[in-house]
């Protein structure tokens, strides 16, 4: 037992002298990702780099809470420096529970199979180039995976999460959204697909038709209600991160599809949802428009990266729902102890009229995944969550595969208005309304960005 | 929209299956019941437009501004004749009250195959008011359209005679006061960077918005709510769907694009309904029965050259808009109406059919011929060099407004009234446009930062337009219409949403935006077009905004639209998204006839509709 040999402060005073520091490699005993690259065993085990204290819940909280318990009003003194200000408020006050498990020790469960693969198979390659964009060691593209594991500075854990957004080449997320008021009714509901390319930063090593010059295709498009339906949107992503997305839309009223302005990011996509296009992924503006990154702190969090989050065996893996006024205002998570988290704050500064003032994320060094975003306003008021949820696509009722081993992606997201007092929450469904489903594989690259990442597909998708 | 569970609808999506398999099977790429899925959805809409103004329509019986007024007409032998419109005015509140539903069904039938069909219907509560016919004295006009009011149905010359045919070759069903049709009706077929749509479709192409520069495919329904509807909408819903096979194919970041498509035309409003424009002391011969088995063609490329957007298209096309001419009315009412005239039959080989819903004075022709954009002179001439009959009657060539007048006085005290009959016909063209498009990219929060330019010219080789004089004689002239296209958010404050801007300016230089030439302009009671002077071109500028509120629940929208020779539209506009099913519009459309300029309102295009200031309401309900 290492806590044994280092006592139960141990942790917290590392942590801090690494934030001191500025630069420090993830880990407390040892540093986490050496470890897992010398590794040779199919199982990666982040057990040697953290004490119990920060692997396991109930030993961190002197055994007031542990794996199986639900964190509410009741208890939640016992974990509030584990949540971001916005999550605690909504135990605190707004009757939101939080299930509570085991930490995932494996690797292998945080990633797509072959995303880890390509991050191991590329450790150590990636660079900064002269204007800020992430380089392979030829100059090109990034060659797929993480290209900073273990992120020394605030740029490179920003460019881990703008690289490539779901981690995985191609997936298409089959989304059901809910719009909760502040008194607790589903004011909107609707039904979109999320769907994203990757052109450069693909795990097989490839450039998707050599197109060098782009980094991915976004594409969004709504099936439900009657009046959104058919409304597309296509982003087209340079690699270049300072310059904005191109976008095309397929608006009904126009009938065909035509060019919009991009820099729209600070408002809702449709009436009365609380996403930007700017919150998504905590990165969903090129990297380079924002700036001011800056590690604040390490510490451990809880977050929703546990396959507990993944509703297989329930209708369309729905999401159980409670809280709130009427009982429906949050999804039903499962958290887990990540043992250490960066806090990257940064600030958009190539948005000089934009609402945001600042937005600190929480990233779990272990996938380099950020787990909480909260965004303020110019006035420097705790403004907005957005809160995902995570899972390999496994549970003692289904598996979901990908290339024949367990998918792993995000499986919903909330995000609340605290000074609205308003919710969107939406989670991946097996299908949409317009028979779109959940996909994260395809035998045919060629055949989905024809399917659904051209203008010629937003027009057949719009109608 | 709401999805079908899979065995509910098996039982539709078999025999749908079994059809298209049953035709196609090619690769057994087809229907694939593992595949198979259906979802529907729409909604129900109550639009109403109030009037604002005590303005009528005056292309219509009962907004004639010369009815029941004492009008002076040319004396004859000396002796001073007055005359009296017998036809009642009317005064609405409403221009509109009707009852939309539109039901949506997408089926998907195989990998590569799916459908998707629009049912659109519409019922009118009849609440304007209009003219009886039985109660005018000497009313008896030819034409079912002119007898009863109707709404909905587009009726062509067929062989039972004058507007006997009703819709031809449309999926559409119509009555006096109601129509169903199916805008969109068609399979896509896709497979990789190849997608074919086949079936009923509407076809929209550019980055024009409401100038049709490159949106040549599809004529317009005019019936409805005519151009006045929620101008965010644009030409959604007035697109005339036609059946085409469309087919589109991807390669090298290339878009190929092209079409064959069965030839409709632009259908306006029927004569004496709210919005028509067509003047109502005309009886329209549509020879669309003769065109009905002609097709459009065209073909598009649009892709990326260095930092620039190209598109390039070139269309053979039967102009939608169709000319008009003098006709024969085929009316064999004599002259007069008198004991023992017997010019019947010559008259019925004139353009012209006795009938008190006629014109009834020379001050009423030039009235009208400058609402038409015609000319006075050259149009009675027209109509009696062209007609034999006319001239057996007596009717003689003049050159000036003083002699027509005299003439057409003559003529109108001896008939009491004559209506004049056109034919109105299409005729091919060939349809060019190149386009361009550039993205600036300024600093952040500059005018420039995301300011979108796009330019669209088209070239028309020979276009065929209606000659003011409504001579057979077409113009025939080359056209070129050019669009610039500057767009971009702004963001004024941290607390609301980026505002979209719109900045449009168009330059015709050959006809409206209505598509009438413009040598047509200008004239007025006292004067011939021939003899105003015309503009040499037409120049319209649009300016529109949307300011979403900061959750979207609401959407306020200003457009703007000037037409510089003085006159202008505009609408406020409030979009209201409450949440659930409902969903509110509300706008005013606003239209300055002559505001800007000392020139007559006949000299701008946007007078055509002056009369019609009136505020819409819809509320829908989705399901």
């Amino acid at each position: 037992m290492y806590i044994k040999k280092y006592d139960f402060n141990y942790s917290r005073r590392k942590f801090l002298e690494k934030s001191l520091l500025g630069a420090a490699s993830a880990g407390v005993l040892t540093s986490l990702w050496p470890m897992i690259a010398r590794s040779d065993s199919a199982v990666t085990d982040i057990s040697k780099a953290y004490p119990d204290e920060l692997l396991s819940i109930e030993m961190h909280t002197k055994g007031m809470i542990k794996p199986g318990d639900v964190i509410t009003a009741d208890n939640v003194e016992h974990v509030a420096h584990l949540l971001d200000p916005i999550a605690l408020e909504q135990v605190k006050t707004m009757g939101r529970r939080i299930r509570i498990a085991e930490s995932t020790r494996d690797l292998t469960k945080l990633y797509p199979h072959d995303y880890l693969e390509a991050t191991l198979r590329n450790a150590g390659k990636a660079r900064f180039d002269s204007a800020g964009n992430v380089r392979a060691p030829d100059g090109a593209p990034w060659l797929g995976g993480c290209p900073f594991p273990d992120p020394q500075n605030a740029e490179e854990a920003a460019a881990d999460m703008v690289l490539a957004w779901g981690r995985n080449d191609w997936q298409m997320s089959a989304t059901r959204d809910h719009d909760i008021d502040r008194n607790g009714d589903i004011a909107y509901q609707y039904d979109f697909v999320w769907a994203e390319l990757q052109v450069t930063s693909r795990t097989d090593g490839q450039i998707f038709q050599g197109r060098d010059d782009l980094l991915r295709y976004n594409a969004t498009w709504f099936t439900r209600p009657d009046d959104v339906n058919g409304t597309s949107y296509l982003n087209t992503w340079y690699y270049d991160q300072s310059k904005f997305p191109d976008l095309l839309g397929y608006l009904p009223a126009f009938r065909r599809v035509r060019q919009f302005p991009t820099n729209q990011r600070f408002e809702p996509l449709v009436p009365g949802m609380v996403l930007f296009l700017s919150d998504a992924w905590a990165a969903g503006d090129p990297m380079l428009t924002w700036g001011n990154y800056r590690i604040v702190e390490r510490k451990p969090m809880l977050g929703a990266q546990n396959p507990g989050n993944f509703m297989g065996g329930r209708d369309n893996w729905e999401k159980p729902v409670h809280g709130g006024p009427k009982g429906q205002t949050f999804h039903e998570t499962v958290m887990e102890l990540c043992p250490e988290c960066i806090v990257l704050e940064s600030e958009p500064v190539g948005y000089p009229r934009a609402p945001v003032g600042k937005r600190t994320a929480w990233i779990d060094v272990r996938n380099q995944l950020m787990i909480a975003s909260v965004t303020t306003d110019r006035k420097g008021e705790v403004w907005k969550s957005f809160e995902p949820q995570y899972a390999q696509y496994s549970n003692e009722h289904e598996t979901f595969t990908k290339a024949g081993k367990p998918a792993w992606s995000w499986t919903g997201v909330m995000i609340y208005d605290r000074l609205d007092g308003r919710m969107t929450r939406y989670y991946v469904g097996k299908e949409i309304q317009g028979g779109f489903k959940t996909a994260f594989e395809t035998n045919d690259v060629n055949d989905v960005y024809n399917r659904y990442m051209t203008s010629q597909a937003l027009q057949r998708l719009g109608g | 929209m709401v999805a079908f569970s899979k065995t509910r609808l098996m039982k539709l999506g078999l025999p749908v299956g079994l059809l298209v398999s049953g035709t196609a099977q090619a690769g057994g790429a087809f229907f694939d019941p593992d595949v198979f899925g259906a979802s529907y959805g729409g909604f129900v809409r109550f639009e109403s437009a109030v009037r604002t103004t005590s303005d009528e329509n005056p292309y219509n019986q009962a907004g004639n501004p010369f009815n029941n007024i004492d009008v002076q007409r040319n004396p004859i032998g000396g002796t001073p004749d007055t005359v009296r419109r017998l036809v009642p005015s009317e005064s609405n509140d409403f221009n509109m009250n009707i009852m939309r539903g539109k039901f949506d069904v997408d089926l998907r039938l195989g990998s590569k195959l799916s459908f998707r069909g629009e049912l659109r219907a519409i019922f009118d509560f009849d609440t304007y008011n209009n003219h009886d016919i039985g109660s005018i004295p000497g009313a008896a006009p030819a034409g079912d359209l002119h007898q009863n009011v109707n709404y909905f149905d587009y009726r062509v010359n067929g062989s039972g005679g004058l507007q006997s045919r009703k819709a031809p070759m449309a999926m559409e069903w119509t009555g006096e006061k109601y129509m169903i049709d199916l805008p969109r009706f068609y399979f896509d077929y896709q497979d990789g960077a190849l997608l074919v749509r086949a079936g009923n479709q509407q076809i929209a192409w550019g980055q024009s918005l409401f100038f049709r520069v490159m949106d040549v495919p599809n004529g317009l329904d005019l019936r409805r709510h005519s151009v006045l509807d929620f101008v965010p909408e644009e030409f959604s819903d007035k697109r005339v769907p036609s059946p085409a096979i469309r087919a589109q194919y991807m390669v090298g970041g290339w878009e190929l694009d092209g079409f064959v498509q069965h030839f409709r035309p632009t259908i306006y409003g029927n004569p004496d309904t709210p919005y028509n424009t067509i003047t109502s002391q005309f009886t329209i011969h549509d020879m669309y029965g003769d065109y009905d088995d002609k097709a459009n063609f065209g073909v598009r490329v649009r892709g990326d050259v260095g930092a620039f957007t190209v598109q390039a298209m070139a269309t053979s096309r039967y102009n939608p808009d169709g000319t008009f001419r003098w006709t024969e009315s085929g009316v064999s009412k004599s002259l007069t109406g008198l004991p023992g005239d017997a010019t019947a039959d010559l008259m019925a080989t004139t353009a012209f059919e006795r009938d008190s819903t006629g014109v009834l004075s020379a001050r009423e022709w030039f009235h009208y011929a400058g609402l038409a954009r015609l000319d006075g002179i050259d149009g009675l001439n027209a109509a009696i060099a062209e007609f034999p009959g006319a001239q057996a009657l007596g009717a003689y060539l003049v050159d000036n407004e003083f002699d027509a007048g005299q003439e057409l006085d003559l003529f109108f005290s001896s008939a009491g009234g004559l209506r004049g009959h056109l034919a109105r016909e299409y005729h091919r063209e060939s349809v060019f446009g190149l386009g361009f498009g550039y993205t600036f990219n300024g600093e952040p929060g500059s005018f420039l930062d995301q300011l979108i330019a796009n330019v669209e010219i088209q070239y028309a080789n020979d276009r065929t337009f209606t000659n003011p004089s409504l001579s057979r004689e077409h113009i025939v002239e080359d056209e070129v219409i050019t669009s610039l296209v500057l767009e971009k958010n702004h963001r004024f404050s941290r607390e609301f949403p980026a505002t979209y801007f719109v900045f449009q300016w168009m330059h015709r230089t050959e006809s409206d935006f209505f598509g009438r030439h413009l040598s047509g302009m200008g004239g007025t009671e006292d004067r011939s077009a021939q003899n105003a002077r015309t503009p040499g071109s037409a120049n319209y500028v649009a300016v529109a905004l949307q300011q979403p509120s900061p959750t979207l629940k609401w959407r306020f929208d200003f457009s703007m639209l000037y037409d510089m020779e003085g006159a202008m539209l505009l609408q406020p506009a409030v979009r209201w998204r409450p949440g659930g099913p409902w969903g509110v519009e509300a706008f005013f459309n606003h239209i300055i006839e002559d505001g800007f300029t000392s020139r007559s309102e006949n000299y701008n295009a946007l007078s055509t509709a002056g009369w019609a200031d009136e505020f819409t309401l819809r509320v829908s309900y989705s399901f």
